[in-house]
C-alpha cells in the first residue's frame, strides 16, 4: 500500500509539475540594418509556427506555400509549421494562444486588431528588424495603420482596397456605365437582374452585396460609409467620435434594404451572403456586381477561370454624383511573437517572401495589392486589377482602439438588420447602432 | 497504521479522479467566477472592477433580451425532443419487424457532429442554391426562393426545428431504455383493471418512468440551454439578433469585443441559471416521487 502511495505521489507530481510552471525563453537577437533582398541561408535548425489567415485559402495559400518550398529549398534547417485559422476567427484563435503562452513564432494580422493585439504585448517591434529604409518605403496610406506610436508592428505584406468589382462584359453588352454613385448601381442592379432562360424565375442578380453578420461585411461597409460622407470612428480633437445616425449612414442603410427588399437586385436571402457567398455568385454567373476587394477577383477566377479579362474593378462608388471616392488600404501584415526564439530567422524569411519577385507571383494569382514602394510595378502586368491601382493613393487611415470589434460588431447587426429586411426603418437602426458605439467610447474613456 | 491505512487507503483510489475534476472543472469555474470581476485582457491588464460587471450585465438589453430568447428555445427544442422522442421511443418499444434498423436509422442525427449538421442544413436551406427550396417550388408549395435562416420571421423556427431533429434521439434512447424497464405484469394488471392505451401510458408508463424522464429533461435542458455550434454554423445569432443564444452572445463579448470580465460574468450568471433549473427538476421529482 506505502509503495503504491508513492508512486501515486510520483505519477501526480510528474503531471502536475510541469503543467504549472512556465518557461520564460529568452530571445538574444541582432538587429538587421536594412531589408535583405535575397534570403541569408539559416545554420541553426529552426522550428518555426506560422498562424496563417491565408495559407489554406485559394488561390492565395498555394503561392504561398510555393514561396516557403522554394525559401526551405535554400535553407534546409527552415522549418514552418503552418497552422491555419479563418479571418474570422483569428483573433478568438490569437488571444487563445497568446494568453496559453503558446503564441505561434509568426502571425497573419490584420490592421483593427493591431491596438488590441498591441495592448497585449502580442507583437514584436519590427522596425529595429527591417530597418527605416524599408519603413520609409511603406505607402504612405499603409504606415500609419502599421505603427503604433511611430513602430513598425507588422510587416504590410498586402492591401485589399475595397472597391467595386463587376463583369465588364454584361456592362459592355448592356450599355452601362461604370457606376460612380449608389444611384447607380440601383438602376445598374435593375438592368443587371433578369430571367436569362426564359423560365419566369430571376437567374441573375445585378449584386452580390455582402451583407452578412459577420466583420467581413462590417468592413466593406465601413467603406462604403466613407464614401457617403460618415464614418465609424475617427480621432477628433484627440476624442474618439462617430457619425452613425447622420444623413449618409442612414442613406446607406436604406439602400441596404431597398436593394435587397425592394429593388430585389440581391439573391434571395440578402442577409446570408458572406464573402464565399458572393465569389460563388459571380464564379457561377448569377451576380454582376459586388463590393470588395481585388483578391476577390483571384478566388472567382481560380472557381472560374472562363471570367479571366470579364471581371474589373471600380473606385468605391459615392453617395452624391462628382464627389472623390475614398477607400481604405485594408492591409493584411505579418507579426513575430516577442517570445519567438527564432526572430532573427524569421525576419529573413519575411524579407525573403515580401521581395519583388514573391509580389509579382503573388499578385498574379490573389490579385492582392502591394503596400510598399518597391513593390509598385510588380502589379503592372495584371490588367485586371487596374481599376484598383490608385486606390490605395486615396486610402484613409481607419482609427483603430482597442474595442474596434466591438464597433464592427454594431455595424454588422446593423446592416445585416436592413439588408435582412428585419428593420426597414434605417434611421432607427443607425440610431441603435450610434447608440451602442457611443457607449462603447464612453465606456473605453 | 494498519488502521489508517483501512480507513482512509481508499480515498487514494479517488485521487485521480479528483485530480481531473479540480482541474478541469472545479479551477475553470473558480477562474471564471474570478475573471467576472477584472476588466482584463488576460496578459498584463487586470483592472479590479468590484460587481461593475455585473451591474454592467444587467443594465445590457441584449443580454436580457438574449436570456429570453435562450428560455423559448430551451423550452420549445425540450418539448419537441420530448414528445417526438417519446413518439419514437412507444414505436421501438413495440414489437414491430426491422426494429434494429429503424434503431439505427433514428439515431443518425444525433451521431453527426453538430457543426457537420449545421453546415448541412445551411446548404439545404440556402435561399438561392438549397434543395428545400427547389422541392418547394418544384411542388408548387412556394413561387420563389423563400430565406430561411435569413429572415426574422423563420429563422427562430427553422432553428428550433433543426435543433429537434438533431437531439431527438437522445430523448428516444433513454425513454427507450426505461419502457423497457417497465414490467409486462403491470400491463397486465392494467387491462384486467380496464385500461385502454391512453389509460397504460398514463397510469403506467409514464409513472413508471418518471426517473428516467426526469434525468434525460434536466440532461436535455441544460445541453440545449448552452446550444453554440448550431445557432453559430446557422445564423450566428442573427438576423437581428432574433436566433441570439445566451452562448453566442458570451462567445461574441469574450471574442470579438475582447472583454473577458463581462464575458465571465454573463457565464456565471448562466451557470446560476442553469442550477436553478436543476434544482426546479429535483424539487418537481421529489413532490411526484413523495
Amino acid at each position: 500500500m506505502k509503495k503504491l502511495l508513492v508512486k501515486i505521489l510520483i505519477l501526480a507530481i510528474v503531471l502536475v509539475v510541469p503543467a504549472c510552471s512556465t518557461v520564460e525563453k529568452s530571445s538574444e537577437s541582432k538587429p538587421l540594418a536594412t531589408q535583405p533582398s535575397t534570403s541569408i541561408p539559416v545554420t541553426e535548425k529552426i522550428s518555426a509556427r506560422y498562424l496563417s489567415c491565408t495559407i489554406n485559402e485559394k488561390p492565395d495559400g498555394d503561392v504561398e506555400k510555393e514561396i516557403l518550398a522554394d525559401y526551405i529549398a535554400a535553407n534546409p534547417n527552415f522549418e514552418l509549421e503552418l497552422i491555419f485559422v479563418s479571418a474570422t476567427d483569428f483573433m478568438p484563435k490569437i488571444t487563445a494562444m497568446v494568453t496559453a503562452n503558446d503564441s505561434p513564432d509568426m502571425f497573419s494580422n490584420y490592421v483593427q486588431y493591431f491596438v488590441a493585439l498591441h495592448d497585449m504585448g502580442a507583437m514584436e517591434p519590427l522596425t529595429q528588424w527591417f530597418g527605416k529604409d524599408y519603413v520609409d518605403g511603406i505607402l504612405p496610406a499603409v504606415t500609419q495603420e502599421c505603427m503604433i506610436d511611430g513602430e513598425l508592428y507588422a510587416v504590410p505584406w498586402s492591401s485589399i482596397p475595397t472597391g467595386l468589382i463587376y463583369r465588364a462584359d454584361w456592362f459592355e453588352e448592356l450599355g452601362l456605365d461604370v457606376p460612380k454613385t449608389f444611384d447607380d448601381i440601383t438602376e445598374a442592379g435593375k438592368a443587371l437582374t433578369r430571367d436569362i432562360d426564359g423560365d419566369n424565375v430571376i437567374d441573375r442578380y445585378g449584386l452580390a452585396l455582402i451583407a452578412s453578420n459577420n466583420n467581413s461585411a462590417s468592413s466593406r461597409f465601413v467603406a462604403m460609409l466613407r464614401n457617403c460622407g460618415s464614418y465609424e470612428l475617427l480621432n477628433i480633437n484627440g476624442k474618439p467620435m462617430t457619425a452613425i445616425g447622420d444623413e449618409g449612414s442612414v442613406k446607406l442603410l436604406e439602400y441596404f434594404y431597398t436593394w435587397a427588399n425592394v429593388d430585389k437586385i440581391i439573391p434571395p436571402g440578402a442577409g446570408e451572403i458572406a464573402h464565399g457567398t458572393a465569389i460563388n455568385l459571380l464564379a457561377a454567373e448569377q451576380a454582376a456586381m459586388t463590393f470588395s476587394g481585388p483578391h476577390t477577383i483571384g478566388s472567382v477566377l481560380a472557381l472560374n477561370p472562363d471570367l479571366k479579362g470579364k471581371l474589373a474593378g471600380a473606385p468605391m462608388p459615392t453617395l452624391k454624383p462628382g464627389e472623390q471616392s475614398v477607400s481604405m488600404a485594408n492591409i493584411t501584415g505579418l507579426s513575430i511573437s516577442p517570445k519567438s526564439k527564432y526572430k532573427e530567422a524569421l525576419v529573413d524569411y519575411l524579407s525573403f517572401f515580401t521581395n519583388f519577385d514573391n509580389f509579382k507571383r503573388y499578385n498574379a494569382k490573389s490579385y492582392r495589392m502591394p503596400c510598399h514602394r518597391t513593390l509598385i510595378d510588380s502589379v503592372k502586368d495584371n490588367t485586371d486589377v487596374f481599376g484598383f491601382t490608385g486606390s490605395l493613393e486615396s486610402a484613409y487611415p481607419l482609427f483603430n482602439v482597442t474595442y474596434s470589434g466591438d464597433i464592427h460588431i454594431a455595424l454588422a447587426k446593423a446592416l445585416n438588420a436592413c439588408a435582412s429586411g428585419a428593420e426597414s426603418d434605417a434611421a432607427k437602426v443607425a440610431a441603435e447602432a450610434k447608440k451602442q458605439i457611443e457607449a462603447l467610447i464612453e465606456k473605453n474613456k | 497504521m494498519s488502521s489508517f491505512k483501512s480507513r482512509f487507503g481508499k480515498f487514494i483510489f479517488l485521487v485521480p479522479s479528483v485530480m481531473f475534476v479540480l482541474a478541469l472543472i472545479i479551477y475553470p469555474m473558480i477562474y471564471g467566477m474570478g475573471l467576472s470581476f477584472f476588466n482584463t485582457n488576460l496578459i498584463n491588464r487586470w483592472d479590479f472592477k468590484g460587481f461593475l460587471n455585473y451591474k454592467n450585465v444587467f443594465n445590457n438589453d441584449y443580454f436580457m433580451s438574449s436570456i429570453i430568447i435562450t428560455l423559448k428555445y430551451t423550452i420549445i427544442v425540450v418539448a419537441g425532443h420530448f414528445v417526438v422522442g417519446m413518439l419514437f421511443a412507444l414505436l421501438l418499444n413495440k414489437n414491430i419487424k426491422n426494429r434494429a434498423i429503424f434503431r439505427s436509422i433514428l439515431m443518425i442525427p444525433w451521431l453527426f457532429p453538430e457543426i457537420v449538421f449545421g453546415v448541412l442544413w445551411k446548404w439545404i436551406l440556402n435561399p438561392t442554391y438549397g434543395i428545400f427550396n427547389f422541392m418547394l417550388i418544384n411542388m408548387k408549395i412556394l413561387s420563389e426562393p423563400t430565406t430561411w435562416l435569413g429572415s426574422v420571421e423563420h429563422a427562430f423556427n427553422a432553428l428550433c426545428l433543426i435543433s429537434i431533429w438533431k437531439g431527438f434521439p437522445f430523448m428516444m434512447l433513454m425513454l427507450l431504455a426505461g419502457l423497457q424497464s417497465v414490467p409486462t405484469d403491470l400491463y397486465e394488471a392494467g387491462e384486467l383493471d380496464g385500461c385502454n392505451r391512453w389509460d397504460s401510458l398514463r397510469y403506467i408508463t409514464i409513472p413508471s418512468i418518471m426517473p428516467v424522464i426526469t434525468v434525460s429533461l434536466i440532461l436535455d435542458t441544460v445541453s440545449w440551454f448552452r446550444q453554440y455550434d448550431l445557432v453559430s454554423i446557422l445564423t450566428a445569432g442573427g438576423p437581428n439578433n432574433s436566433t441570439m443564444l445566451i452562448s453566442r452572445f458570451i462567445y461574441d463579448k469574450a471574442f470579438q469585443s475582447f472583454d473577458y470580465g463581462e464575458a465571465s460574468a454573463m457565464a456565471v450568471i448562466v451557470f446560476i441559471i442553469c442550477c436553478v433549473i436543476g434544482f426546479i427538476y429535483r424539487k418537481m421529482t421529489t413532490v411526484n416521487s413523495e
